[in-house]
């Protein structure tokens, strides 16, 4: 690891509190809210450390209110953290608004960099202006997005306009219109069709491979994740409870398949599979379907479907792979144990 | 400070073109803004069809200050009223935006939402000081124009200052909405009379706490010659120069307190 460049993210101990107004219910509750207040401390993020590298794509996971956009919010120098400390390509970022903003760029997903009334490329004329970007930089940008995005039509509409993908997709170009180090993604895909999504995940990698722009990505749908970036950092309830690879989830639950079987019989809730073998959880059952979760290390496949073929008159059998969604629901529910 | 002003008038611009969009409300807001203007100075109008002056001071003498109060006002709408987006921009999470960018966030919120009606109140202004010059036999010469120039403009810096102060509240108190702005702004009302017609504690505050006494009365007594306020008349630069410093203090604190919105 000597050889490996200084990280351009370094997050030792972060942590945001928040306080929130205490109150009770019905009218006296709030006469009393009026003139006297008791707050409640919030950790919305608990003593966070990671270190992130020039060029890595990273997966920042976690439930609603997690913490997520909280320890973005702080990286990208919105919040000014309660305690811990933040380094972003060598700058404290609530410190140095400015400078960090010029090294940064953001997408946070509802949200709109462009104004609304006038048309797209007016957004586009002003970042320019704002970020300063060369005219060689600007001309060559604005081509290589309206290829890749497909934006070249979309420029001369209003903002108002457009539709969520479209907005979604002028939105993503500004925010690499300056050729960030360091591009953040707050629920980028969300609300957004498939094709687009697809659009939006390889627009990413592309710009991640010939730039080496470093990703921070949050998302509820680990179809990004999965896709687009190498390692994933998991938050619960404020703390991390896994910062690793993608691949190392995958190869510990890759042992783990879900069993969807489709039968003739008339299967009644309350009837219960007899005899399968340990290792196997039943998730569904009723009408014609079962569905089945297990682990080949504890169970054998052939054996339970060998049970389930004496059971009954299965009319089709598919084997799928986990999840993510399902390895991140247990990685939270059970935390992560070598 | 030539990239500022570059950026500025671009989204200045940018401003005024998603306005213009609605035409309607355009000119509706240019309309009630200057019938609001008439109505004040029918109103002073009236009043001195009953009585000769008022506490010294001629109906052409406080047209002056009327018509001198209107332009910073109206210059601040027109190019600076951005502040009063504040709190909708808090409330709605959207100021996040303006911090990631490279640059003052107080500089990106005051360009952010001109409002063209302040092209009533500068228009109605100039008629009414043309008019109250007329008889007060007031010469706009170059040297005039250009000191009337300075005080519109340090005026309008009193004006950002004070909005700014006002709208900074927000960053503490969301669900006060604009209510602190209006509070304010309802202090410009006393600044279209003379200031030595009220009482001693109310002067000290138009004077020195809300300063709007330093946008229209103070300029109006250098053109009515009246050298006893003439200090005040000089203090004009270091009061909206302080108030700037204060305003700009107050907007740093306000923003490393800010506590953007939950999601």
């Amino acid at each position: 690891m000597s050889s490996s460049p200084p990280p351009i993210i370094s997050v030792r101990n972060l942590t945001k509190e928040y306080k929130i107004a205490r109150r009770t219910e019905g009218f006296i509750g709030a006469v009393k809210y009026l003139f006297s207040r008791k707050y409640d401390t919030v950790r919305a993020v608990d003593r966070v450390s990671f270190d992130i590298y020039p060029g890595e794509l990273v997966g920042y996971i976690g439930k609603n209110g997690a913490g997520k956009s909280t320890t973005i919010k702080m990286l990208t120098g919105v919040l000014v953290p309660t305690q811990g400390e933040v380094k972003v390509n060598g700058i404290v970022p609530y410190r140095d608004r400015t400078k960090n903003g010029q090294n940064i760029g953001v997408v946070f997903g509802q949200r709109t960099q462009m104004k609304w009334d006038i048309p797209v490329i007016e957004s586009f004329r002003l970042m320019k202006e704002i970020y300063q970007i060369p005219p060689d930089i600007y001309k060559q940008n604005m081509e290589i997005f309206c290829d890749v995005l497909d934006i070249g039509s979309l420029l001369a509409k209003p903002v108002r306009k457009l539709s969520l993908g479209q907005r979604m997709k002028c939105d993503l170009a500004i925010a690499f219109l300056h050729n960030p180090k360091i591009i953040y993604l707050d629920e980028p895909t969300i609300g957004l069709d498939i094709l687009v999504k697809e659009n939006i995940r390889s627009f990413i990698k592309t710009m991640n491979a010939e730039r080496n722009t470093t990703v921070i990505l949050t998302t509820h749908d680990l179809n990004d994740i999965d896709s687009i970036c190498q390692r994933a950092i998991i938050i619960d309830s404020g703390k991390i409870v896994y910062d690793g690879s993608i691949d190392a989830i995958k190869a510990r639950f890759g042992t783990h398949k879900v069993l969807h079987i489709e039968v003739k019989d008339n299967l009644r809730q309350g009837d219960e599979v007899v005899q399968l073998p340990a290792g196997v959880t039943v998730q569904e059952f009723g009408e014609h379907r079962i569905k089945l979760h297990l682990n080949k290390e504890a169970a054998s496949l052939a054996e339970v479907i060998q049970t389930l073929i004496e059971q009954y008159n299965i009319v089709d059998i598919s084997i799928e792979d986990v999840s993510i969604e399902s390895i991140v629901k247990q990685i939270y529910q059970e935390g992560w144990h070598e | 400070m030539a990239r500022y002003i570059r950026l500025y008038w671009m989204m200045w611009i940018q401003g005024i073109q998603a306005q213009i969009e609605y035409k309607s409300s355009f000119i509706i807001g240019n309309v009630a803004t200057i019938l609001g203007q008439v109505t004040g100075i029918a109103l002073v109008w009236v009043l001195f069809q009953k009585i000769g002056h008022l506490n010294g001071w001629s109906l052409p003498e406080i047209m002056l200050i009327y018509g001198i109060a209107a332009l910073p006002y109206g210059f601040f709408e027109l190019f600076f009223n951005g502040v009063w987006s504040l709190n909708r921009y808090i409330r709605m999470g959207d100021f996040d935006r303006l911090l990631v960018r490279p640059g003052s966030s107080l500089f990106f919120i005051l360009a952010d939402q001109p409002m063209l009606h302040g092209l009533g109140n500068i228009a109605t202004g100039t008629v009414i000081i043309l008019l109250a010059s007329r008889q007060l036999d007031i010469r706009w010469d170059m040297c005039n124009l250009l000191i009337l120039g300075f005080m519109v403009a340090w005026g309008t810096l009193i004006y950002i200052s004070i909005n700014t102060i006002t709208a900074c509240t927000s960053f503490w108190f969301v669900a006060s909405g604009t209510n602190f702005l209006y509070l304010g702004q309802r202090f410009r009302d006393f600044t279209v009379y003379p200031l030595d017609i009220y009482a001693s504690p109310l002067r000290i505050l138009l004077t020195w706490v809300i300063p709007f006494a330093f946008t229209s009365f103070f300029p109006s007594t250098y053109f009515l010659d009246r050298d006893d306020y003439r200090v005040f008349v000089y203090l004009i630069p270091v009061i909206a120069v302080l108030f700037f410093g204060i305003a700009s203090f107050v907007w740093r604190i306000g923003v490393n307190r800010y506590e953007s919105t939950g999601s």
